[in-house]
Formats: structure tokens, C-alpha cells, sequence
């Protein structure tokens, strides 16, 4: 089973009360999860501003019961897709409740486990639209900086200096970092979509 | 689908490159929601790394009764009468969001709280400060992102960030006992600080504790330290590495939030020589005159009413009123006429 280290350590200093390990944990993860319980609710930003507030209250009280099994973040959004489900009751709004191909068991596993192909293939086909989204999920997927620095390049245009500038790292690391981004987003990007029947190419046609 | 394949080398980078351009910006929280989710969050945060590092303290701590004074004894501590809470402080000055700590370890938001008594635990927000008159005398400070107990009326316990005690502060502050102070000890995880007539300053983060004395001295007392720390001395402890001593300044930007937490001072008919030493003693300046300023300052200049901006900013105005020039350099204001 993979371990991680790298989150087990994080909710340690966060437990023993660590500013800084609090400011990292905030900074990574809230914005993605607000993201993660947008697409949930119908892109009300309102209701998604309160679902991600509630699920990382709720998880800063279970922070003593993660044991780095899955992701930080993975374990977050199964907090906020429980809490999503029972802001959708009590607003009684049942059949908003939307599912999203990486809301799959499967595709979970494939996302936190990205070397393991997968062998899910959702009967819905998806149109343009879904492909955008799942860019934008994949990119939550990813390490913090690795969705910020490929979203800075290759969505809002900057520079590789500009980026370097923003993250007060050389021009060499910021190229080494995107490359690993890249590879780490090919490698989300096709868990994400295999087997859905999505194809890119469906992004450049008219 | 065209799975994107990670071997096809430049061709197939060419391939994600061009599907990330196709992308549009993941949707952001505004910047007043990050803000306020951030509170929440904090606070709740603090609650739990705090009954958490208790629940420990309280594991170890009951080892050691257990093997020190075995259950008798535990069975007649908890035979204490209970002890009244006694009123430990008054707020004189408070900003940004200031949280009390209920019975059930819930946070609940005050602005209505004018008197502290012991054992209350005051937790502030990201922006916060408040400035306290310390019932026995002195002025306690705490700055933003810090969690207080009151425990009585000669001891607080710092579980995290950072507090100010000035033993002698001005007179012209308002509502503060100037007389020399009894005991006034901060108690840590680390230890405890107690101070010896004296202007310090004690955070508790980062796994340490850091005392920075800014005039006298305090005495340190931890597990296997025991040491005084003087004027111009910062001094850190942690449970794992040996204390360090630095030289640091009595002024200067890790002093800067005490000058937030400023309360009011009344200056009605006193002099701005009296202003210059209230306003120097909470930025830690030394105040030095040049020519017939100080003649101006101690005789010909009388002040009004009641200061409550920051003490720089007071200054700046009270100066430029009294057609006097100033400069601060190294740790000193000068002040001198206007050439």
C-alpha cells in the first residue's frame, strides 16, 4: 500500500499546532476543494464557498484519523462529497445531486494510484464541455504547484521568467517543474479519461 | 480516445501542450470568501491542535502522578474546593476578531468583552491585537494569531503566538496601574518566563519558545534550563536543541505590532517632552534633543486631548504642530528645531 509521507508529515505539524504547516494546508487545498464542490452544485459559488468551509472544518476535527493512505486531498474531497451530499438534502435539492465521472470508485483509485491503468468505462459520453472540465479536474488532481504552473503557462500565457518571478525560482527549476507537471498531467489526465470514450480532438473541432 | 502517451516523446508533449491551450481558468474563490473561510477554518484549527498538545501533555503528565504520587494523592487533587474566578485584566484596546473559548472548547466571536477573568482563554484572529491592563499593574499586549489562558491574577499560559508585557508602562496611559508590578509570570509548554521589572516580549510557535527583552531582565525556567535573559538579548528554547542567545534591537520590525496594540493615551495638558517618552517607550527608540528642542519639548510645547492613532503617527503630527523636525536612525529619534 502506498504511504503518504509527505501528508502524514503535514497533519503532524498541523496537529502539534504549526502556523506554517496551517497556512500550507489552507493555501493547497481550499481553492481546489471550493473547485471540486463547485462542479457539484451547479456552480453556485455561494453554496460552494460554505460546502468547502464546512468539509475543511470537518476535517480539521478528523485530522487525528488520517493515516496517509490516500492523498491529503483525495481524503478532503471524500469529506466534501459527503458533505455536498447533505447540503444538497437539507436545501432539499436531491436531484441536483450531480455524479461525475471521477466521483467513480475507479477512477479514484487510478487518480491517486496513477501507474495503475484503468479498467472503468462509463457509459456516458461526454461533449466538448466535459473534456474542458475534466482539464480543470485533472489539474486539481495534481500536486498544488504542478496545476498552478501548467494553468499559468499554457492557459493564462505567462512566461516561463514570469512564472519563475511568481514562485522566486530560477528559469531552470520553473522548466523542470513544468516538465514534471506535464508528465504528471499526462499521466492524471488519461486516468481520468480512459475508457470514457472522450477524445481531444473533440476540443478542435468547430 | 488518444490516451497521451508519455513515450511518443516532443510530439506527443506537443499534443498536451496544445490541449491545455484549448483549457479556460479554473474558477477562484473571491478573495473575501478565501479570507473568511480562512478564519473559520483557522480558528476551529487552533481549537483542535490545542485540546490536541493538551490531551498529551495531560498523557505524560498523568504518567508521572501516577509513579510520583500514586492514586491517593491524584484522588485528593481532585478533592480541591474549586477555586472563584477573579477578574485578571481589562481590555483597554481590541481589532479585528477576538474569540473566547467555551465550556465545550467552541470559539465563540466577542466584540461586547471588557473584563477578563482567570480562566478564560482568549484566542485572536488573523488581524487581531489587543492591549490589556493587567489587573496586579502593566500593560499585556497579544498579537494576531495567538491563543491565551488567563490562569490567575500573576499567570497567563501561552499555548501559541505571541504576547508584550511592559511592567512600568507610561503614565499617560489610560486606565493602566503605572505602579511596579507583582508577580507576572508566562507560562509555556516550554517553560516559564518571569519577568524582573522589565519590557519583553514571549512567542510560543514553531516548536519554541523565544523571549526577546527589550529593557531589565527575565528569568527563564524550563525543564533543564534555568537562565536571565537582559536588554538586547532574544533568547530561544525548544525541547531538542540547546537555548540561543541573539542580540537583537529594541526597536525595529519585530516590535512593530506593539505599536498596533497602543492603547489611548491621555496627554491633556501634558507636555510633548511626556508625549515624546510615551510614545519612545512603546516603539523601544531612544529619544535624543538637539539645540533648544529639548527647551520646547519639556516647557513650551503643552499637548491636548486624548491619542489614539499608532504612537509613530502621533508623533509625525505632534511634531510637525510644535514646528519641530525629527529623524529616526539606528534606534534613536532626534528631534530639533526646524533650520
Amino acid at each position: 500500500m502506498t504511504v503518504y509521507f509527505e501528508d502524514k508529515r503535514l497533519v503532524k505539524q498541523l496537529l502539534a499546532g504549526d502556523e506554517r504547516a496551517f497556512e500550507q494546508f489552507f493555501e493547497e487545498n481550499f481553492a481546489r476543494l471550493y473547485r471540486f464542490a463547485l462542479s457539484r452544485l451547479s456552480d453556485d459559488p455561494d453554496a460552494a464557498r460554505e460546502v468547502a468551509q464546512i468539509s475543511l472544518t470537518r476535517a480539521v476535527r478528523k485530522l487525528h484519523t488520517f493515516r496517509g493512505e490516500s492523498a491529503l486531498f483525495t481524503w478532503l474531497c471524500a469529506i466534501c462529497r459527503n458533505e455536498t451530499s447533505d447540503w444538497l438534502s437539507r436545501q432539499g435539492r436531491y436531484r441536483e445531486h450531480i455524479v461525475l465521472t471521477e466521483d467513480f470508485p475507479e477512477i479514484q483509485a487510478a487518480v491517486d494510484s496513477i501507474h495503475a491503468p484503468s479498467q472503468m468505462s462509463p457509459e456516458r459520453h461526454y461533449r466538448r464541455v466535459e473534456l474542458l472540465r475534466l482539464i480543470q479536474v485533472a489539474l486539481d488532481k495534481l500536486p498544488p504547484r504542478y496545476g498552478d504552473v501548467l494553468e499559468w503557462k499554457y492557459i493564462e500565457g505567462h512566461s516561463v521568467k514570469e512564472i519563475s518571478k511568481r514562485l522566486n525560482l530560477g528559469d531552470e527549476a520553473t522548466q523542470s517543474l513544468l516538465a514534471r507537471a506535464k508528465r504528471a498531467f499526462a499521466d492524471v489526465y488519461s486516468s481520468l479519461t480512459d475508457g470514457t470514450g472522450l477524445n481531444e480532438s473533440e476540443l478542435v473541432k468547430p | 480516445m488518444t490516451r497521451i502517451d508519455q513515450g511518443a516523446g516532443t510530439q506527443s508533449e506537443e499534443a498536451l501542450e496544445a490541449l491545455l491551450r484549448h483549457a479556460t481558468p479554473r474558477p477562484t474563490p473571491s478573495e473575501s470568501d478565501e479570507a473568511a473561510v480562512r478564519r473559520a477554518v483557522r480558528a476551529e484549527w487552533q481549537v483542535v491542535s490545542g485540546k490536541y498538545r493538551s490531551r498529551r501533555r495531560v498523557a505524560a503528565f498523568a504518567i508521572a502522578a501516577t509513579v510520583l504520587l500514586g492514586v491517593f494523592s491524584v484522588f485528593n487533587l481532585f478533592r480541591l474546593p474549586a477555586v472563584d474566578a477573579v477578574q485578571v485584566a481589562t481590555i483597554q484596546k481590541s481589532f479585528g476578531s477576538i474569540y473566547l473559548l467555551g465550556e465545550a472548547a467552541e470559539l465563540r466571536e466577542t466584540d461586547t468583552l471588557s473584563n477578563i477573568v482567570s480562566g478564560q482563554t482568549i484566542v485572536t484572529g488573523d488581524n487581531a491585537g489587543m492591549a490589556l491592563a493587567w489587573g496586579e499593574g502593566g500593560s499585556l499586549r497579544i498579537d494576531a494569531s495567538s491563543r491565551v489562558r488567563f490562569v490567575d491574577s500573576s499567570s497567563i499560559f501561552l499555548d501559541t503566538g505571541r504576547v508584550y508585557f511592559d511592567s512600568s508602562p507610561s503614565s499617560l496611559m489610560t486606565g493602566i496601574s503605572a505602579h511596579s508590578v507583582g508577580d507576572f509570570v508566562v507560562v509555556s509548554e516550554f517553560g516559564k518566563v518571569e519577568h524582573i521589572g522589565t519590557q519583553f516580549m514571549t512567542r510560543v510557535g514553531d516548536g519554541k519558545l523565544t523571549v526577546t527583552v527589550r529593557e531589565g531582565q527575565v528569568a527563564l525556567e524550563g525543564p533543564n534550563l534555568q537562565q536571565v535573559a537582559s536588554a538586547g538579548e532574544q533568547l530561544t528554547i525548544s525541547s531538542r536543541q540547546k537555548p540561543v542567545v541573539l542580540s537583537i534591537g529594541r526597536s525595529g520590525e519585530s516590535w512593530a505590532w506593539i505599536s498596533r496594540t497602543s492603547p489611548a493615551a491621555d496627554v491633556d495638558g501634558k507636555s510633548l517632552h511626556e508625549f515624546l517618552l510615551w510614545a519612545c517607550r512603546e516603539t523601544g527608540l531612544e529619544l535624543r534633543y538637539e539645540g533648544r528642542a529639548e527647551q520646547v519639548a519639556r516647557h513650551d510645547a503643552i499637548l491636548k486631548g486624548i491619542i489614539d492613532t499608532e504612537p509613530l503617527d502621533a508623533l509625525r503630527l505632534r511634531l510637525a504642530t510644535a514646528a519641530l523636525d525629527w529623524r529616526i536612525d539606528e534606534g534613536v529619534i532626534t528631534v530639533s528645531e526646524f533650520r
